[in-house]
């Protein structure tokens, strides 16, 4: 790092310059974010009674609501942040530096909901914690599952997100800004000497390698949670771990692909920090990851199709033409829109951010749909004791919770935005950044 | 000193983990009545474990050695 002392006050990328839209934004999020709160205090209060669920079979309900369906998409959008950020750091993939940090933001961000969500869904969530600390086996998918996710793969985001800012922290930590001591603080004495960046280099990459088979791990044993479950029509199958994997990997990929235009936009940026290959990168990545998503699903309608046995006909008909068909066609149709935008735009060569984001979108609808089906018809309608069919719909609270997730997920990130530089700098020669006033 | 410490963390990071992990199973359990693990608590050695492991990382980048005094 350069030793004299930046008289500039004017941050790169906006940042520590918070915009009356900016303001606007965080005032609706935060909005948002109460209302959640509220809600889930009024559930509280009142107990679960208040949530569309109830017990299975008896009460013919579910027990798995919308919190556990929100749990698997949070979970599985945080996957593809921190596998791409490993992947681009391993193979020195330069053209995904750019949105390396906002990839491990948005893991970390919605690791966060995602781990706040499964506490919300525990009716004692203080119990279960304790419980889970001391009696949960590791025969069980949940101890892989928290494990790994709750903490391994979280802290590991951490760190990762911590470290690779030091070097641009302590660049930003010689501006005269109002932010100084919090630069100060995350550089934490780091003065890039050529031991440190080989220091840095080192753990980096072995926290690269570390976190693959981790997040596989992870997420795999996400699956496995619903795959096991021998009693449950539709659940037990050896492919929910690679399912849920692949359609984890569409749908952070797509979300991510929606973030790093939000954040092109935001900064206002010509393709000088954020270029047009990084799309190009991302489009690809989500159409290989579509592709075998959708072929997943092709093989599951097709099982429901063929043959279904016993108990498993009563799911097939409730999923195919019964109550939750719109949900599976209208997940399947947005699948397939998705993977026609990007087979199209990669037929000619020409990635458009706008076309992009509109598939991203509709894979990442597409994923809720995909999550909410693998968690609750097999409730309602996968019963091998002699019940009725069920139902569930969410409650206003259910909504208002997970908007104040999505919320808070959203605060998170905007909140980052402006007191680090989402894209990373290039260290002492960051005067060179366009300086964006965002 | 850090190179020292760091390895110690992995180490005893490691070791907390197998531990944690082989003691959470209910070993010689015979029925699902008794499938509370072999040692209560056995998940947090687990756990700790996984924490002090990744520590390690944070000790190896932010520990200050004699080589960071050379300034490129």
């Amino acid at each position: 790092m350069t030793s004299d002392t930046k008289s500039r006050t004017v941050l790169p990328q906006g940042v520590g310059k918070f915009s009356a839209k900016w303001l606007m934004f965080t005032a609706a999020m935060v909005a948002v974010l109460v209302i959640g709160i509220l809600a889930y205090l009024y559930e509280a209060n009142q107990g679960m009674i208040v949530t569309g669920m109830a017990n299975t079979g008896t009460q013919g309900g579910v027990t798995w609501g919308l919190y556990v369906v929100m749990v698997e998409y949070f979970i599985g959008v945080s996957l593809a942040g921190i596998v791409l950020a490993a992947f681009a750091y391993v193979f020195n993939v330069k053209v995904l530096r750019p949105i390396s940090r906002l990839a491990v933001l948005l893991t970390v961000g919605s690791l966060m909901v995602g781990v706040l969500a499964v506490l919300i869904d525990l009716g004692k969530p203080i119990r279960g914690i304790i419980n889970m600390l001391l009696y949960v086996r590791p025969q069980s998918p949940f101890f892989g599952t928290f494990m790994l996710v709750a903490v391994g793969v979280l802290l590991t985001s951490l760190l990762y997100l911590y470290l690779d800012g030091r070097r641009d922290a302590a660049y930003l930590a010689e501006f005269d800004s109002s932010l100084r001591w919090y630069h100060r603080l995350w550089a934490a004495g780091y003065s890039d000497t050529q031991a440190e960046r080989e220091r840095h280099r080192r753990t980096m990459f072995w926290l690269s390698i570390l976190v693959v088979p981790l997040v596989v791990i992870a997420l795999s044993t996400e699956g496995l949670v619903f795959g096991i479950q021998v009693g449950r029509p539709g659940w037990f199958g050896s492919l929910q771990g690679p399912d849920f994997l692949v359609l984890a990997a569409a749908s952070g990929l797509a979300n991510l692909i929606v973030l790093t235009a939000i954040v092109r936009r935001v900064l206002h940026d010509d393709y000088v920090l954020i270029g047009r290959s990084v799309f190009k990168w991302l489009g690809g990545l989500l159409l290989a990851a579509t592709a075998v998503a959708l072929y997943f699903q092709v093989v599951e309608l097709f099982t429901l199709l063929y043959a279904t046995p016993g108990n498993e006909r009563l799911l097939a008909d409730a999923l195919l033409r019964g109550p939750y068909a719109w949900i599976f066609w209208l997940g399947l149709v947005l699948l397939g829109l998705g993977l026609v935008l990007l087979v199209l735009q990669a037929a000619r060569r020409e990635w458009s951010v706008g076309l992009l984001v509109v598939a991203s979108v509709a894979i990442s609808t597409s994923a809720v749909a995909e999550r909410y089906l693998t968690v609750i018809p097999s409730q309602t309608h996968g019963m091998l004791l002699p019940y009725e069919p069920g139902s569930y719909f969410p409650t206003w609270v259910e909504f208002a919770v997970v908007g104040g997730l999505f919320a808070l997920g959203a605060l998170l990130i905007g909140l980052f935005i402006k007191v680090f530089p989402i894209v990373p700098l290039n260290g002492a020669d960051s005067d060179k950044e366009v300086l964006v006033d965002a | 000193m850090r190179r020292i410490l760091t390895l110690l963390l992995i180490v005893v990071g490691l070791a907390l983990m197998v531990i944690g992990y082989l003691s959470s199973a209910p070993w010689g359990a015979t029925s699902v009545a008794d499938s509370n693990p072999a040692f209560v608590g056995a998940p947090s050695l687990f756990l700790i474990g996984v924490v002090t492991l990744l520590l390690s990382a944070l000790v190896y980048e932010l520990l200050p050695s004699r080589d960071d005094d050379r300034v490129e």
